[in-house]
This record gives C-alpha cells, structure tokens and sequence, in this order.
C-alpha cells in the first residue's frame, strides 16, 4: 500500500492533473462502448435464466474486473500517446489499481448474492 | 481525447458494422413472449397477519415465472438454449398495450387476488378459530376496468384499475355501480345505450373522478369492467398488511389463501414441509387455471419444494394444468407421485395437508 502511495504521488508530479483527468475521461468514453452493449447483454441473459442469477452475478465480477483492467490498459495508453517518457512505473501503478478495485468489485458482487438479492425477491 | 481517438479509429472502423449488428440484436424487439423459471416467494414475506399463533416450522410460497413480452432478437434466440424456456407468439389481446399497461393489469390482478385470498382465508380460518372476526359486511364490491381493445374511444383517458362509479343512459337515467352489482353489467349498462350514441361514463382514478364518453360497442366489445370483491380492514380481527412487490399476476390466489389460513390458526398446516403451487383463487374457494405451468414446474424443481399444489381437472377447460404439469414432471425426471398435488378447492389443498403424518 506504502509503494502505492508513492507510486500515485510520483505520478501526479511528474503527469500533471489536467493531464491525468484528460486521459482518464478519453479510456472511460471509450470503454463505453464496451460497457453499454455488455450492460444489454447480461440484463437480458439474466431475464432469460433467473434460476441462474447467483451464476450471472458471478460472471458480471469477473467482466467488470476485465472492462476495469481494458479500461486501464486505454488509460495508460492515452497517457504515453501525450507523454512520451514516463518514468513513473505505470504498469505497476495500475497492477496495484486493479487489484484494489477488484477487491472492491468482488465484495460489492457478494454483498448483492448474499443481502441485496435475498431482500429483492419477494 | 484527440490522440486516443486518432490511434484507435482503424479498429473502430474495423469493427463499426459488427459493433451496430450486435447493437441492432440487443435494442430491436419483436413481437413474441417468452416464459422462463422465475422463483418461489414465501408468502409470508408479502403478507403478515397481525396474530400471534404457534411457530411455522415449514413454508408456504407462491411461484413466479419471467415473461418477457416483446423480447429483444438477442433475447429470443438465448431463450432456446434452456429446455424450461417457451416462446410464443405475443397473444392478440396483449399487442396494442404499452410495457406499463401489461404491469398495470398484472398489478391488478394481484391486488385483487390477495384480497379474495384474505376473504377465503378469514372466512376459513374464522369457523376454526372463535377469535378470528370476518363477516360479509366487511366486503365491498367494486367494477374496475381489467382490459381495453385498441379500438376503444378514448383509449388514453381510461385507466386500467380504475373504478366504474356511473354512466348517463338514454333516457338521461343514471346507471351506478350499485345497479350492475343486482342486475349484471349486460342488463344495466347495455340495455340502457343507444346503438349510435356516445354515453358519458364516470370512472375514478389515482387522480380522481373523470368523465368520458363512450359508445355501446365500447362496452359490448373494447372495454373489460370486472366486479371485485375487496377488503375493507375496519372492522376485520386481526388486521394484515401487504407489502409491495414486484411480482404481479393472479396465480398465488391458492397459496396466499394457505399461508393466511395458516396464520390464523393454532395448528401448523405445513408440518415442516416446504410448500409451492400455483392456481387462482375465487371467492367461493374454488381454484383457477394459470398459464406457464412448464416453467412453474422447473422452478418449483430448481428450488426443491417438498410438495407442489396444482389446480385439479376441470372439465369446463379444453387442456389442463394437471395434465401439462404430468408432462414437464415426466421431461424433468421428477416423480410426481406425493409432489404434485392436484387440487380443486381451497379445502381440498387444506384435507390434504391434514392428512399428511
């Protein structure tokens, strides 16, 4: 967590802010377009077998965690197509951002298959 | 922005068309209506009885089913890979309603079917239980509109659910809702219309009384009024509440009625047991057919029910539910001896759990 920090404040000093949020809003628009049609798709697998809902939940994790790593790999794109030479270790940086967030993604998913569903069906 | 666009436009380019077809599969819908296994809900959940009567050591739930009216491409061809799946021709009846118009009705049909759920039970339950207070005085009737055709005039101004309260005849007589409840809605309001005439009706909705005039033909052929009988809690002991859900439709009439039956009484009718079915449920006790049984079935199945209540051989039917249920029990593999449990009645579902050891 301690080289995460680090890794995050050599970033912002040596990629300005403007900089960090420009590239960040291009990788987000441009993951739209893989978030919106897999967004129809799940809403409309899950209609189709609700029996295997707990199934589904599992499988929107790992797809988010997936869209959130494409979603990186665009991000730190973006960011060497305006800035050649970054010396901060990007891919280390967003390694440690995946992995954060996953452990997020994957508690939230667990909250919906154990508490937010059960209360849901009635 | 500029530079991630510049790099990735020969792939966007690339996959445009493939990127729109899939968009196309997903967002188009067609006219078709798919039934898939929903879930089992216990009754309980929905409706509490304010009573105090000895622990529930088993359940009592209704079963649900998805339909899907007016699928997408994408949800139509997916349907066919699970063999619990149906998928028909969206019914004539159902293709000029908006997607709030079907939750309208099927809203309707559930408040109405918890309510005769509560007169059957209460009136059940009160012959048992001395201290269970129901009498006909706590019963109101009232006409509502369950359906309109496309050709109605002033289709917009209608609501589904909304209260018949008066229509001006031909004579300038006013026909009210208490003169149908004697002489049926044929005698009362149609005999009292003129064939070319519009009549001016007053129904009440959410947002109060309206006046909207209609022709014969509207009521022989394009609007649906259907006389309910409801609940009023003034007087009533013990007191229920109903919870909002999501599910609609009428088909947990039986099991509704069983699980407040069960809520009023000292003994415990499910002995342990986790208990399923569907059916509707009239006023008289006596239960309905209901659609999607294939689907009732596996879902009863997936979530292992130990005995499942189906309405009985009818004669008045052309094909039955018991006889459908036999069929998707056999696809299944499931033994319906001692599961599936054909009943014609409230009291028939309740001697056969009294029955059981």
């Amino acid at each position: 967590m301690k080289e995460f920090n680090i890794l995050w404040k050599s970033f912002i000093k040596e990629v300005n802010t403007s900089m960090i949020f420009e590239t960040l809003f291009a990788s987000l628009f441009y993951s739209l377009f893989i978030i919106i049609p897999t967004i129809l798709i799940y809403a409309q697998i899950i209609s189709m077998y609700y029996h295997l809902l707990n199934l589904w939940i599992g499988l929107i994790i790992i797809s988010v965690i997936f869209i959130h790593y494409f979603q990186l790999i665009l991000w730190k794109k973006a960011i060497y197509l305006k800035k050649d030479e970054v010396k901060t270790n990007i891919n280390k940086l967003f390694m440690y951002q995946l992995f954060i967030d996953s452990i997020i993604i994957v508690i939230i998913g667990l909250l919906f298959i154990f508490i937010f569903i059960p209360m849901m069906q009635i | 922005m500029k530079e991630l666009t510049d790099y990735l436009w020969p792939k966007i380019k690339l996959l445009l068309v493939p990127y729109v077809i899939l968009m196309f599969l997903l967002v188009y819908r067609i006219d078709f209506q798919i039934s898939a296994p929903g879930g089992i809900t216990e009754v309980e959940s929905l409706i509490q009885v304010d009573y105090e009567v000895n622990e529930i050591k088993g359940s009592i739930s209704s079963t649900y089913v998805i339909s899907f009216k007016r699928p997408t491409i994408f949800q139509f061809v997916i349907s066919d890979f699970s063999p619990y799946n149906q998928v028909i021709i969206l019914p004539d009846y159902y293709a000029h309603y908006t997607d709030q118009e079907i939750r309208d009705i099927s809203y309707l049909q559930k408040m109405t079917s918890v309510d005769a759920a509560v007169i059957v039970a209460y009136q059940n339950a009160s012959q048992v239980n001395s201290e269970i207070v129901f009498t006909d005085s706590d019963v109101y009737k009232q006409i509502l509109v369950y359906g309109k055709a496309a050709e109605l005039s002033n289709y917009d101004q209608i609501g589904l659910g909304d209260e018949f309260i008066s229509m001006v005849g031909v004579s300038n007589n006013v026909i009210s809702a208490e003169d149908i409840y004697d002489t049926g809605l044929e005698n009362s309001l149609v005999t009292n219309m003129s064939d070319e005439d519009f009549h001016e009706f007053t129904f009440k909705g959410e947002v109060g009384e309206y006046q909207v005039s209609l022709t014969k033909t509207d009521i022989e052929e394009n609007l649906s009024l259907n006389q309910y009988l409801l609940v009023s809690q003034s007087n009533i002991y013990p007191k229920f509440t109903e919870k909002d859900s999501n599910i609609g439709g009428p088909s947990g009439g039986l099991l509704q009625t069983l699980s407040i039956y069960n809520m009023l009484v000292e003994e415990d009718i499910t002995k342990g047991l986790k208990i399923a079915g569907t059916g509707t449920i009239r006023y008289d006790g006596s239960v309905g057919y209901v659609g999607s049984i294939k689907q009732k079935i596996a879902t009863a199945y997936l979530n292992d029910v130990d005995l499942f209540f189906i309405p009985a051989i009818d004669e008045r039917y052309s094909s039955h539910n018991y006889l459908e249920a036999l069929a998707a029990c056999e696809e299944f593999g499931i033994n319906p001896e001692g599961w599936l449990i054909p009943v014609a009645s409230f009291s028939e579902a309740i001697s056969y759990l009294e029955g059981i050891e």
